[in-house]
């Protein structure tokens, strides 16, 4: 194998190697991530109304229901127990620790139906086990299927 | 010329023809998504690392443990600075115009893989919570067994119940008011005085008795076969897990017990501080008691909740009740305490320099002003304002302290919601040894065969199957699949070429996942060739910007020869995360091989110091100088991977 050969390959090997640690491995613990986050996106807009900003992380809390939402009521596994279960954490994750008496959690909810094209019944069977007797949730859940 | 309307309504073949030729012009609403190339450099990812952005929102696949791609979404401000700032690499996009249903197709495309995604692997952290907890119950059945009560009896770490405990909570059935004076809170009293009137006289303990027994009952049961019956593009939801039934309970008996005891928080919960910006109008107070009004209902209301996992809400509720009292008797805010813990572990002003931690207590000063001001708008507190209140007070004394006392900051540690942990002893269950050595069992089987099946579908291979791979084959098996919903028939000889043709008319052309494309700086070449590209842009890194920065203050070649090396920076300190190095050699090409050398010779240093300090850091030194070694070879040959990097720098806004 002539000198140049052996340059060109070592030039490949040397740079290919240096490629070889493909992939971002997942940084520390999702937790820390997930604080720095929102320390990271509360410093950074100060200057856009509290207002503003608010009605984009309610948007995103909504939006974020009513995917797993419709998901969720798609699938044919899930009790409706799981359900709550990953609500609750979703809804820490923007901040909110009672959920239920979240108004956008229950838009979140019925956007979501509305998404999963359920059929009548069904939406009243999940609305009912949801909301049980209070009108306010009901309400919101049908504001969320009409949005 | 007649406008394209005008022709709409007198020719609409015409129109047709036009829009056929002209894909992504006004006739459809077009929108552009970005494919992100980011460039090597050491540290994870040190080849490059891909992503697709589509709004503000970045999806990209990372290499997760044991061998896995997992897709995850970052806010794009979010993941810039992590690796525009704090990794320094440079960000190269192209914008790739698309129609408007295309545009959302793709996004929820990949918005759906996040989520079937993150439920499957939510169903594995479940089967791992089980196993912790069924280990820490056989520990504990141990050492019940033995005789032998021990302080270092396995527990629990339960949120928020560090805002009412100190030491490890101990559950008891029925535990009677103490004999020995104990700090009452009155406000609980209140609260609790409301209960019978609504639950009736015996609520609290008919209710802790009920909770106690349902805890009791919990089993690790086995799930159903189905749930190996997962797929990439299957929703199945992870369940509701014993772990975690068992953790939220726990958390609800806590919760009763701090109520039916009225047990008031710890002193260091709530932080006040005298200062004028925690001053607070009479119309802020007014908005404060009226949402400690709506919190107190919500509190009575989550008694009879049908949600297992109340109590934490409750918990935290009440922490935040006894703070919203206190501001509003004292007319100067009080908060809970957002940080998980008191000692510091930041030391950021070392890292960014006095100017830039001013410049972070200035936006947090702002932030908590807004946050403040929006007591008193026209739309009642709720707990999202609440929190951002609660969150932008906690930054703001925090980087003011960073301001005075530059190691006292924890600024990199606030909790998405009040979540300051206690332990909390287990509560056995009427369970034998050799019942749960069988649940134990059947559930590490169940778990490698999970496992298994986790890693047949997502299974990392950098020469075939990797971070950018993964983005062409998601995008290529969503078009596959399109095509099958529009009833195309599926025919293994054609299949490629029907992928293709409708990816050029989706997006352009047609990027496959084979070849060199697994590569990131090629896979981006590839893109700009291939899809429908309408612009290309490229974002600095951290010390770069700065540099261009101080073009300004100083003449450029003086700025050029300061910012060469490590010693004479005035824009990098050396820190422990990268290998040791001397010269920057991303800045000049002609030179690299020259400062590489120094480079190398000052990893080898290290390696030599390396193996005197083996048998004292477990290595840590030498795996450190074996990666400075790695990343200095290539600069003998004018390649550039190391950039230096910014763990410590406070999370900014590379707009700004």
């Amino acid at each position: 194998m002539s000198n140049r050969k052996i340059s060109a390959s070592l030039i490949t090997a040397v740079f290919t190697a240096s490629l070889l640690s493909g992939c971002s491995f997942s940084k520390s613990s999702e937790s820390s991530s997930e604080s720095s986050k929102s320390i990271f996106n509360l410093a950074s807009s100060p200057l856009s109304s509290s207002s503003e900003s608010l009605k984009t992380k309610e948007e995103k809390y909504e939006q974020d229901v009513a995917d797993y939402t419709a998901e969720y009521v798609v699938s044919s596994s899930g009790e409706l127990e799981s359900f709550k279960d990953r609500l609750g954490k979703l809804a820490e994750r923007h901040g909110i620790t009672n959920w239920e008496s979240d108004h956008n959690t229950y838009v979140g909810i019925g956007r979501g139906l509305r998404k999963a094209k359920l059929g009548k019944p069904q939406i009243s069977a999940f609305t009912e086990s949801l909301s049980g007797n209070d009108p306010m949730k009901r309400k919101a859940i049908e504001e969320g299927m009409n949005k | 010329m007649r406008s394209f309307l005008e022709l709409r309504h007198a020719c609409p073949v015409c129109v047709l023809l036009l829009a056929l030729c002209f894909p992504g012009t006004p006739f459809g609403a077009s929108r552009t998504f970005e494919y992100l190339c980011i460039n090597a450099s050491e540290g994870s990812a040190s080849g490059g690392h891909a992503a697709i952005k589509f709004g503000g929102d970045v999806f990209h696949f990372q290499h997760v443990p044991p061998g896995l791609l997992r897709i995850t979404k970052e806010d794009f401000g979010w993941f810039r600075f992590q690796y525009g700032y704090q990794e320094n690499r440079t960000i190269r996009s192209h914008s790739i115009e698309v129609s408007e249903e295309t545009f959302k197709w793709l996004n929820e495309t990949f918005n759906r893989r996040l989520l079937v995604q993150d439920e499957q692997f939510a169903a594995l952290d479940a089967m791992d919570g089980d196993l912790r907890l069924i280990q820490a119950l056989q520990n504990s059945a141990a050492q019940r067994n033995s005789n032998s009560p021990s302080d270092d009896a396995p527990d629990l770490t339960l949120k928020a119940l560090g805002y009412f405990f100190a030491e490890r909570w101990q559950p008891q059935p029925a535990r009677p008011l103490s004999a020995e004076p104990v700090p009452v809170s009155s406000l609980l009293q209140t609260l609790k005085a409301a209960i019978p009137a609504r639950y009736g006289e015996d609520f609290l303990a008919t209710k802790q008795r009920q909770t106690w027994n349902r805890l009791l009952t919990l089993k690790p049961e086995p799930r159903e076969p189905a749930e190996l019956d997962i797929a990439e593009d299957r929703f199945s939801p992870a369940g509701y897990s014993f772990a975690q039934h068992y953790v939220d309970l726990l958390t609800d008996l806590a919760a009763l017990e701090v109520l039916a005891r009225a047990i008031p928080p710890k002193r260091d919960a709530i932080i006040r501080a005298e200062i004028p910006e925690f001053r607070l109008t009479r119309e802020a107070v007014a908005a404060l008691d009226r949402y400690r009004q709506t919190l107190t209902a919500d509190l009575l209301r989550l008694l009879s909740s049908e949600r297992t996992d109340w109590g934490y809400p409750l918990l935290a509720g009440i922490a935040r009740l006894h703070a919203l009292e206190r501001s509003i008797a004292s007319g100067r805010l009080a908060i809970l305490d957002r940080y998980p813990a008191a000692e510091s572990t930041s030391s950021a002003r070392d890292e960014a320099g006095s100017a830039l931690i001013s410049a972070l207590f200035e936006r947090t000063r702002q932030a908590y002003t807004s946050a403040k001001s929006g007591l008193i708008s026209a739309q009642p507190l709720d707990e999202r304002r609440y929190g951002q209140l609660e969150v932008s007070a906690n930054l703001f004394l925090e980087t003011r302290r960073g301001m005075v006392q530059p190691h006292a900051a924890r600024l990199l540690q606030v909790d998405m919601t009040p979540s300051r942990p206690a332990a909390a002893s287990l509560i056995a269950l009427p369970l034998t040894a050799e019942q749960l050595a069988g649940y134990r069992q059947a559930l590490t089987t169940r778990r490698e065969a999970y496992l298994t099946k986790l890693m047949s579908l997502y299974g990392y291979n950098l020469m075939a199957r990797n971070c950018v791979t993964e983005i062409f084959r998601v995008i290529n098996q969503a078009i596959a699949k399109r095509l099958e919903e529009n009833g195309e028939p599926r025919d293994a000889d054609t299949e490629l070429a029907r992928i293709t043709a409708e990816s050029e008319r989706l997006l352009g052309g047609y990027v496959d996942e084979t070849s060199l494309n697994l590569i990131p700086f090629v896979s981006f070449q590839t893109v700009g060739k291939s899809y429908r590209v309408r612009s290309t842009e490229e974002l600095l890194p951290y010390r770069e910007e700065h540099i261009r920065q101080a073009y300004h203050q100083a003449m450029p070649f003086l700025v050029d020869m300061e910012e060469s090396n490590v010693i004479s920076s005035a824009i990098y300190r050396w820190h422990g995360d990268d290998a040791a190095f001397l010269f920057f050699t991303q800045d000049a090409v002609w030179s690299r091989p020259i400062l590489g050398s120094f480079n190398l010779a000052v990893a080898l240093g290290q390696t030599l110091t390396g193996l005197f300090a083996l048998p004292w850091d477990s290595g840590e030194n030498l795996r450190k100088s074996l990666k400075g070694v790695f990343v200095s070879i290539p600069e003998l040959f004018f390649f550039n991977i190391r950039k230096g990097s910014f763990p410590l720098l406070p999370p900014i806004d590379p707009a700004d």
